[in-house]
């Protein structure tokens, strides 16, 4: 065999192998994509506590008197708040929750101010990495009492969160929640208003 | 529909009031914690006894700083704790009654100012002359509490003797109940000298001891004339009281009569008296332990009764006065402390409507609504009222807040508010 042959004959078989195991070791270096795990399913629960500080903004009179401003000042001194809220996830993402909070601030001669709402709430939560950020809607009866005077109101409570989670078991976070609060004096119309406040908490949520 | 089903009735929109609330002014040095139990005007002055001390201020607002107040000296014959416990003014003797502890030993007496109606408390020390004093031992010999009334330009004084158990305790039984009265014109020689002992006041035919048996005296506790002659008074004992009256000006037997004995209503019957007023030549008003006020037409038996929250009804007022009517037809009622309360949480002052003899609404007030529902005052016990037509002011002092004054809004003129004096 001449050696121009045994070349052509090496190089034959090396591109033999070659086509032979190169497939073979793509076949062995192959995986399988990784699976998407949520991070809440159905029936995962958590239970949140919260306290800061709560802004009050305007009040919105929706039928001004000719010349008058629809919106004035509420008088009231930078006030705190607090709560406790209990949510059930449906899913991944979407969740339902009960809250109940309080709020108190001071008029100009110093009389106290409160708000106690009771509010049904629908979350929408974002993941990502570390973190969750629900976008939220609570809706439910809200009960004022100044000067010796209480009464039930309804309330809508829009807002938004971010979590960070420590653990399995633990998130800490931050909320920002604005107040929508209409007060309705039947016998005196031109009292109504729709009071608003906003909101700003810190958390530590429970998971279970 | 989620705003009708989540919404309830509210007597005044909280939000409104909010936002219209304004800033109540401190208009004065008096504390907050300053109470007068009696208010009286002389030709230029405020006096109000609070305690240890006695207050004045002008009249004249024209130079009025935020230090109108001042203490007014004192006879020097008492401690530095000593209280006024009475203050009256009759034609122009100013009339005081004073009482100090000092360890075991109690010291009383009645103390008299002439010519206060004009004195210029401003510029000149009061000079107080010494009617009547007396001196005990607690635990040896009885006290002498006394009492002060003016009605009808006549001082009336209520001589309570009260023995203690020992000189240590404060407890102890009232054993004694005299009524003096000094008839108009009053001078300190008809106090010191010429008081009537008005002993046949059946004060003790009343209201036993815890015993049962034993007689047990009583305090008086209001004097009002409904006319020159026309006298009513209300007396406690230790369970009930009583109200008499008297058609000819005469306190003596035979000429009062048991009014409780005539009323065929047993809530004002069996009960004890607050206060009483007299609202017209024809009506009586009587509040008493039961949170009710009765409206007397005239002697008789003949009467109305309101009620109106949970509160005692104490002081009184007329803001329909010829001379500065505040408001037409309109009486206003001082609240006390709550019905078997011990703290003393009132509620400031109602309307009585004196056309219909009822009460007005809450939000039909002479004054600005926002501005009186915002202050302390409108949940206040209040000891009584003082009216100063003259210059167009209105004093409520109360127990727990202070005292306040009602004038027209410097900044509106077509509205009153309340301020703090």
């Amino acid at each position: 065999m001449t050696e121009r042959n045994k070349l052509l004959l090496t190089a034959f078989v090396f591109t033999v192998f070659t086509a032979v195991l190169l497939p073979a070791q793509d076949e062995g270096n192959v995986e399988e994509a990784p699976q998407k795990v949520d991070l809440y399913t159905l029936g995962d629960q958590d239970f949140s506590i919260s306290a800061g500080l709560v802004f009050p903004l305007f009040f919105l009179d929706l039928t001004p008197a000719s010349g008058s401003s629809a919106v004035a000042s509420t008088n009231l001194t930078l006030g705190g708040t607090g709560s406790l809220l209990y949510e059930a996830y449906l899913t991944n993402h979407f969740k339902l929750g009960l809250e109940l909070g309080g709020m108190f601030a001071y008029s100009p001669n110093k009389n106290p101010f409160f708000m106690v709402p009771i509010t049904a709430r629908v979350a929408y939560e974002f993941h990502f990495g570390q973190f969750s950020m629900p976008l939220f809607m609570g809706m439910g009866v809200n009960i004022l009492s100044y000067d010796q005077n209480s009464v039930a109101q309804f309330i809508m409570k829009p807002g938004v969160s971010l979590y960070w989670h420590y653990n399995s078991d633990w998130s800490f976070g931050g909320n920002l929640v604005w107040w929508i609060c209409p007060e309705i004096v039947p016998d005196v119309e031109e009292e109504n208003r729709i009071g608003n406040f906003l909101d700003f908490t810190i958390s530590a949520r429970y998971h279970f | 529909m989620a705003l009708m089903f989540f919404s309830t009735c509210s007597d005044y929109g909280i939000f409104y009031a909010l936002e219209n609330e304004k800033v109540i002014q401190e208009s004065n040095n008096l504390k907050n914690s300053t109470i007068f139990t009696n208010m009286i005007q002389t030709d230029n002055y405020y006096l109000g006894s609070a305690g240890p001390n006695i207050w004045y201020r002008s009249t004249d607002d024209s130079n009025s700083t935020v230090d109108d107040w001042h203490k007014l000296a004192l006879p020097g014959d008492f401690s530095s704790d000593a209280t006024v416990s009475s203050m009256v003014l009759v034609g122009t003797e100013l009339v005081i009654s004073m009482i100090s502890y000092d360890d075991s030993n109690v010291v009383s007496g009645i103390y008299t100012l002439t010519g206060a109606d004009a004195f210029n408390y401003g510029s000149t020390t009061p000079t107080w002359v010494e009617q009547i004093s007396s001196t005990a031992t607690k635990g040896s010999t009885p006290v002498s509490f006394y009492r002060l009334f003016a009605a009808n330009s006549n001082l009336y004084v209520n001589e309570l003797s009260y023995a203690y158990s020992s000189p240590t305790d404060d407890s102890g039984d009232l054993i004694d109940s005299l009524l003096y009265a000094a008839i108009s014109p009053v001078t300190p020689s008809t106090i010191s000298g010429d008081l009537g002992n008005i002993t046949s006041i059946p004060i003790s035919s009343f209201a036993k001891a815890s015993d049962g048996t034993t007689d047990y005296t009583a305090k008086v506790e209001q004097i009002v004339y409904g006319s020159s002659t026309n006298f009513w008074m209300i007396i406690n004992g230790e369970t009930d009281g009583k109200i008499y009256s008297s058609d000819d000006g005469s306190f003596m037997a035979g000429h009062l009569t048991d009014e409780t004995t005539t009323i065929s209503s047993s809530s004002l019957d069996d009960a004890r008296y607050v206060d009483i007023f007299e609202a017209d030549a024809t009506h009586i008003l009587i509040s008493n332990t039961s949170g009710s006020l009765y409206i007397l037409a005239g002697t008789g038996g003949s009467y109305t009764e309101l009620t109106r929250g949970s509160n005692y009804l104490n002081g009184f007022v007329d803001i329909d006065i010829v001379a500065g009517t505040l408001k037409s037809n309109t009486i206003l009622v001082g609240t006390s402390a709550a019905i078997g309360d011990s703290t003393y949480d009132g509620s400031g002052y109602y309307e009585l409507n004196t056309t219909t003899w009822s009460w007005n609404d809450t939000d039909d007030n002479f004054s600005e609504l926002n501005n009186y529902n915002s202050s302390d005052l409108s949940d206040s016990t209040i000891n009584g009222f003082l009216y100063d037509t003259d210059n167009n002011r209105l004093f409520a002092y109360t127990r727990n807040s202070g005292v306040w004054m009602n004038a027209i809004d410097p900044d509106n003129a077509g509205q009153r508010i309340w301020t703090r004096e």
